[in-house]
């Protein structure tokens, strides 16, 4: 029996390792450049989120990070709530990981000189052609109390916001940081902004529900680097605009000022907002049907578990 | 040399280890290695390819000023996993796109590569990709050449470069170390099934083998019955099935050599021979229990020899046969007589030769036939009773064919026995013993399987003839009938005789007709007919009149003759029906069956009288008989045989007395007077003794001297029991019997002693006497006997007799009177003109007297012919010499018309009524006293 004990022994020993080896791969993480996110490369060049265990693949357009997502390149993204339900179209099991920040600004309308949201009766709007774009407008519309038949739309896309609106091509523009701040530099007037509807809109980070179930602990340590990120933006806040400067190609004073525009939730609220007072949930649906509406989403989201398991945050 | 293996139960598990330390010991040190080099060449070439298309992209977007295009499809590239860096430098190593964002625009030197700086250049002069090994970081740089536009020569291209930093554990060493995983599980499995592999082959192996061990040392010990019980049908599965198909085939083949000898055994314990094997030299080698039981040892267990077993004349005779029969190698069959203590016994003996294999010997059966040889005897002395017996023996099969019989039954039958044998046979004919015969006989051989009793058989002729027939059913072994056999007895002599026997029990030899104790039975018969169906049935009791005469005069033969003729003349007017019987001597009955009217009886029973009244010729006599007939009726009549009988007797007297020749129904009042006359004649037998008898005197006197002339004696009776007892009745009933013999002789005793005295001793007495004593010559003696004794004076006696009693036998009556007139008393006819009053024996017979009978004399004055008859009578009388006395006088008219007549004596109450001798004397003093 002694025979059989060490083999049996032996055995486990050697689970265990091929256990590792299967996690030992990093997470792929694919974002656009947004000062929302920046807090993952915080934490990454303050070495609490290491390469090997998580790897950062820095991207020019979310079309290629939710592509990057469906053929399953990617395992984790960092989008907006709308490019996360367009997505859940598409990849069954995606979650719903944690909220990165809220557009507290972030997001506006910027028009010509002294024009208000009333002035822009019958101008030409520029807005991409995004769920968010359409959503934000509609809001900023209905806040006005005006409707979209008030206003011509222009479909731009995010790297003709800048150029367009420049060269007078539209009257105004829906856009967002850090085209918002260069736009605001070059004497744009902001008539409307997210933070008259706080909270709507929503950054998070994403996750395919089956690197859960494989590789809990790399998403576990993912969230932790990222509060460790958000810790550093908070508590070396100078530090930190320098790092982002870099790479958000701003002064460090417009990384201060795109950064206003946002609001990055702490952990404790992150965790109401996904499971508490269920914020996300009933901005999920309202997104939704304005989606479904605005013939976006072809079909209906499941969202009922749309949210990772709790225990993940336990 | 030899090889000593170990057991199967560790040698599998130890290849398996070993198998599995090469195995790993294989992966380490060859297949690793390898692996780790193939993986190692894919990943430069995958990275070879990726960079080619990187560099020729890069270039074309750079040539253009697609700096945007260039961070894009930069940033598309890093997101390969194994990617961990991937920078565009210009000539100046300064960074224009990279994975990193943030370092745009830095120089190479800046940036977290490990690359040596020389090592660029070289790339760049070169102008091909290299990989440089950074072996510390798991890392290898790929480096190739970009061409891009010269900002400074716009038509001219500088170079730059393109660096991918790869992780080699990612790209090619993460399968490596799946691979290594891989092998570990392998191992692993290896190892853990070493023991799984012992502990299968200790369950599934070694254990069955232990089984199937066990099953052949079981076997080995000699127990073929132990089944090894292993599933599966694997080879040790198989080896077990057929283990136990071999056990099971020895087992059979034990069981049958088993059975074999138990056969064997069982054969010689029943064989009712003795059966021996003895070697060639004579030693017993097997004897059987019989043997044993007979020679009282075995010869083969204590080791006997032939000499030492038989006595020395059986031994030699055993050695030689035994020699014989080996020389001759085949059986040999012999009878010998042997004698053993003093027993003979007759053996049927077979003796055989054994071989087996050297050594031969000789195997004896020896039935014992001796009782055989006395039943073979039997069997012939039985067929010689069969064939010598007088008794017909008849032996049949299942189909009643015949199948064996004697000769005695062919004779008896009156056919050949060849005729006889296999023709049909009935045991009972019944259309000649009846249905019901067959049917009993039939089931009682079914039942009891024999039957004996008497029947009729058929000859071949048709004649038939009494058997006395014993009948057994054969049975065969299933209990059922197989036929019979039957003895036949002809009983056709003992049957004539018992007829003759019956007839002499039951009929009248004499007459044929039936006898008295056949009547009876007859009677009895009908007397239960009577009760059983209500059937009334009559009795004719024929008595013959005046047989006895015939008899008496012309002797028994011819009174013999005559009782045939009249059976004859009975039968003649009698219906097949009626049973006429003679009861003895001259009394017949006749039982008349089913009587519906008494009209009809009286019709047959006139038929009769006149039938009998015929005249009958015997030995050329005419004679003359008649008969009296009493008929009863029952159940009227008397509903016993007995009663019955008594009474048909009865009216038979009745009409007897009515006058013969007539017949008489039984009624009651002949039954009272029966009775009476029984009473009567029981009485009459002890009159005497008792004193009961006394004489009455009645006087005849002459009318003319008023003398009394004779005393007349009367009887007188006066019984005990019936009271007075008239002389008629009394009279009549002594006739039929001897007592008037002992009534005369009383009668003439007492007139002796009377006649001497006074008045009597001066008259003459007259004494009666009845014509039926004319039969014998008793009162004679009696009447010389007193004579002689000088008791009685014969000149003072006188015998009166009625005129019957000379009619009945005329000659005898004439002989016995005559003697008497010589002794000198003198005779009276007595009732004259009742009779035959003949005048021829009047005038031949020694008469001295003819009295008168009272009927005539009572009707003297009132009938004028009876009046002329006495005047003729009495004058006849005196012309033939004769006296007449006239009786029952009772007036004087009479007397004085007798007187007148010269009648010579008076009798009756005129003169004197009958009285003692007493009250004569008394009266005769009277007279004397008043003269």
């Amino acid at each position: 029996m002694g025979i059989i004990r060490n083999c049996l022994a032996y055995l486990m020993i050697m689970l265990a390792l091929s256990g590792c080896a299967e996690d030992s791969k990093p997470l792929r993480l694919g974002a656009v450049l947004w000062p929302g996110y920046e807090p993952l490369f915080l934490a990454r060049s303050q070495g609490d989120l290491e390469e090997e265990r998580v790897g950062l693949v820095e991207l020019l357009s979310t079309g290629e990070v939710m592509r990057g997502v469906r053929n399953g390149a990617l395992d984790v993204a960092a989008l907006t709530l709308d490019e996360a339900l367009l997505l859940a179209q598409d990849v069954e099991d995606l979650k719903i990981l944690l909220v990165t920040d809220t557009s507290y600004g972030a997001d506006a309308i910027l028009a010509d000189g002294e024009m208000t949201m009333s002035g822009l009766k019958g101008k030409r709007v520029g807005v991409d052609s995004t769920a968010l774009g359409a959503y934000f407008l509609s809001r900023a519309l209905a806040e006005s109390g005006m409707s979209e038949s008030d206003i011509i739309p222009v479909s731009l896309s995010v790297d003709m916001h800048e150029s367009a609106f420049l060269n007078d091509e539209v009257d105004a523009v829906v856009t967002f940081e850090p085209i918002r701040s260069r736009l605001l530099g070059t004497g744009a007037n902001q008539v409307f902004s997210s933070r008259d509807i706080p909270n709507e809109i929503i950054d998070l980070l994403v996750v395919r529900g089956a690197i859960l179930k494989d590789r809990e602990e790399s998403v576990r340590y993912l969230i932790d680097a990222w509060y460790s990120g958000v810790r550093f933006l908070r508590e070396k806040p100078q530090e930190a605009y320098g790092l982002m400067s870099e790479r958000l190609g701003l002064t460090e004073e417009q990384v201060e000022t795109s950064l206003e525009g946002l609001s990055i939730p702490d952990r404790k609220e992150v965790r109401s907002m996904l499971y508490d007072n269920n914020g996300i949930r009933a901005q999920a649906d309202r997104l939704e049907r304005l989606m479904i509406a605005e013939g976006l989403l072809t079909e209906q989201v499941q969202l009922d578990d749309i949210v990772v398991a709790r225990s993940l945050w336990d | 040399m030899k090889l000593t293996y170990p057991p199967l139960r560790f040698l599998l598990p130890l290849l398996i280890l070993i198998g599995g330390a090469l195995a790993l010991l294989f992966v380490l040190f060859v297949a690793r290695p390898y692996l780790l080099h193939l993986t190692d060449s894919n990943a430069r070439t995958e990275i070879s390819y990726s960079v080619n298309r990187l560099q020729g992209t890069l270039e074309y977007m750079l040539l253009r000023g697609d700096e945007e295009g260039v961070q894009r499809e930069i940033a598309a590239a890093s997101m390969r996993r194994y990617v961990k860096h991937l920078v565009v430098l210009d000539d100046q190593n300064r960074v224009i796109a990279s994975s990193r964002l943030a370092d745009r625009g830095r120089l190479l030197s800046d940036l977290s590569l490990h690359l040596p700086g020389d090592f660029l250049d070289d790339i760049k002069s070169s102008g091909s990709l290299n990989f440089y090994d950074s072996a510390h970081e798991r890392t290898i740089y790929g480096v190739a050449p970009v061409a891009l536009p010269d900002p400074g020569e716009p038509r001219q291209t500088a170079r730059g470069s393109m660096v991918i930093e790869v992780d080699t554990q990612l790209l090619g060493n993460n399968l490596l170390g799946r691979i290594d995983n891989f092998f570990l599980w392998i191992a692993g499995f290896i190892l853990l099934s070493a023991p799984l592999v012992w502990y299968a082959g200790e369950r599934f192996i070694n254990r069955r083998l232990a089984r199937i061990m066990g099953g052949i040392e079981a076997m080995q010990a000699g127990h073929y019955d132990q089944e090894v019980k292993l599933g599966g049908g694997d080879e040790l599965g198989q080896i077990a099935t057929a283990l136990n198909r071999l056990a099971a085939s020895i087992r059979v083949s034990r069981e049958e050599l088993k059975n074999q000898n138990a056969l064997f055994d069982e054969v010689m314990r029943h064989i009712p021979a003795l059966v021996s094997i003895v070697s060639e030299k004579g030693n017993f080698v097997y004897a059987n229990r019989r043997f044993q039981s007979f020679y009282k040892v075995d010869p083969a267990k204590k080791g006997l020899d032939l000499d030492s077993t038989f006595n020395s004349g059986i031994t030699r005779r055993h050695r030689e046969l035994n020699r014989q029969v080996l020389a001759r190698g085949g059986p040999m069959q012999l009878h010998l007589t042997t004698e053993f203590e003093g027993r003979e016994t007759t053996w049927f003996m077979v003796k055989f030769p054994l071989m087996n294999g050297e050594s031969r010997s000789v195997c004896t059966v020896s039935l014992d036939i001796t009782e055989q040889e006395t039943n073979e005897q039997l069997v012939n002395i039985s067929r010689r009773i069969f064939e010598n017996t007088s008794e017909g023996i008849l032996i049949s099969d299942r189909d009643q064919r015949i199948v064996e019989v004697n000769d005695s039954f062919a004779r008896m039958n009156g056919s050949s026995k060849e005729e006889l044998i296999g023709s049909r046979v009935e045991i009972v004919d019944s259309s000649l013993s009846g249905e019901r015969l067959k049917e009993q006989v039939d089931a009682t051989l079914a039942v009891k399987g024999s039957w004996q009793g008497e029947l009729t058989c058929r000859r071949a002729d048709g004649s038939t003839y009494p058997v006395r027939l014993s009948v057994s059913a054969i049975r065969d072994r299933f209990n059922r009938q197989d036929g019979f056999f039957a003895i036949y007895q002809d009983i056709s002599a003992e049957k004539e005789a018992e007829e003759s026997l019956q007839k002499l029990a039951y009929n009248d030899a004499l007459t044929g007709l039936y006898n008295r104790a056949s009547f009876k039975l007859h009677l009895q018969k009908a007397l239960e007919r009577m009760k059983r169906y209500d059937e009334q049935f009559a009795v004719l009791f024929i008595d013959l009149d005046r047989f006895k005469e015939v008899n008496d005069s012309f002797g028994h033969e011819c009174g013999d003759r005559l009782l045939e003729q009249v059976a004859e003349r009975l039968n003649e007017q009698l219906r097949e029906v009626d049973l006429a019987c003679r009861l003895g001597g001259d009394e017949f009955t006749v039982l008349v069956p089913h009587v519906d009217q008494t009209e009809g009886l009286a019709v047959l029973a006139d038929k009769l009288i006149a039938a009998i009244s015929k005249p009958y010729l015997v030995d050329g006599q005419e004679l003359f008989i008649g008969c009296s007939i009493g008929i009863v009726l029952a159940p009227t009549d008397g509903e016993e045989s007995d009663l019955l009988m008594r009474n048909a007797d009865a009216a038979m007297y009745h009409a007897k007395e009515s006058g013969r020749g007539c017949h008489a129904f039984f009624d009651s009042e002949i039954d009272d007077r029966n009775r009476r006359r029984i009473q009567v004649k029981n009485g009459l037998r002890l009159a005497r003794t008792r004193g009961e008898l006394s004489l009455a005197y009645q006087p005849e006197v002459d009318p003319v001297s008023g003398e009394v002339k004779i005393y007349e004696a009367l009887m007188r009776w006066y019984s005990n029991e019936i009271g007075l007892v008239s002389p008629v009745e009394f009279i009549a009933v002594a006739e039929e019997s001897e007592l008037i013999e002992e009534l005369t002789e009383w009668l003439i005793a007492q007139v002796a002693a009377d006649c001497q005295q006074a008045p009597l001793n001066r008259a003459k007495i007259s004494i009666n006497l009845s014509p039926r004593q004319f039969r014998s010559e008793s009162w004679l003696r009696q009447v010389n006997a007193a004579v002689d004794s000088g008791s009685v004076d014969p000149g003072r006696l006188c015998i009166e007799v009625t005129e019957s009693a000379l009619v009945e036998d005329f000659s005898r009556a004439h002989e016995q009177l005559k003697e008497i007139q010589k002794l000198g008393i003198e005779v009276a006819i007595d009732d004259f003109g009742t009779g035959y009053s003949s005048l021829s024996y009047l005038k031949r017979m020694p008469i001295d007297y003819l009295k008168i009978d009272r009927s005539f004399v009572a009707d003297i004055g009132q009938d004028t012919d009876d009046q002329t008859i006495v005047e003729t009578v009495i004058v006849m009388a005196h012309a033939l010499g004769l006296k007449v006395v006239a009786e029952g006088a009772e007036n004087s008219q009479q007397v004085e018309f007798l007187t007148s007549h010269q009648c010579d004596l008076i009798q009756g109450y005129y003169y004197a009524k009958p009285a003692s001798l007493h009250d004569l004397a008394a009266q005769e003093r009277e007279q004397l006293n008043t003269h």
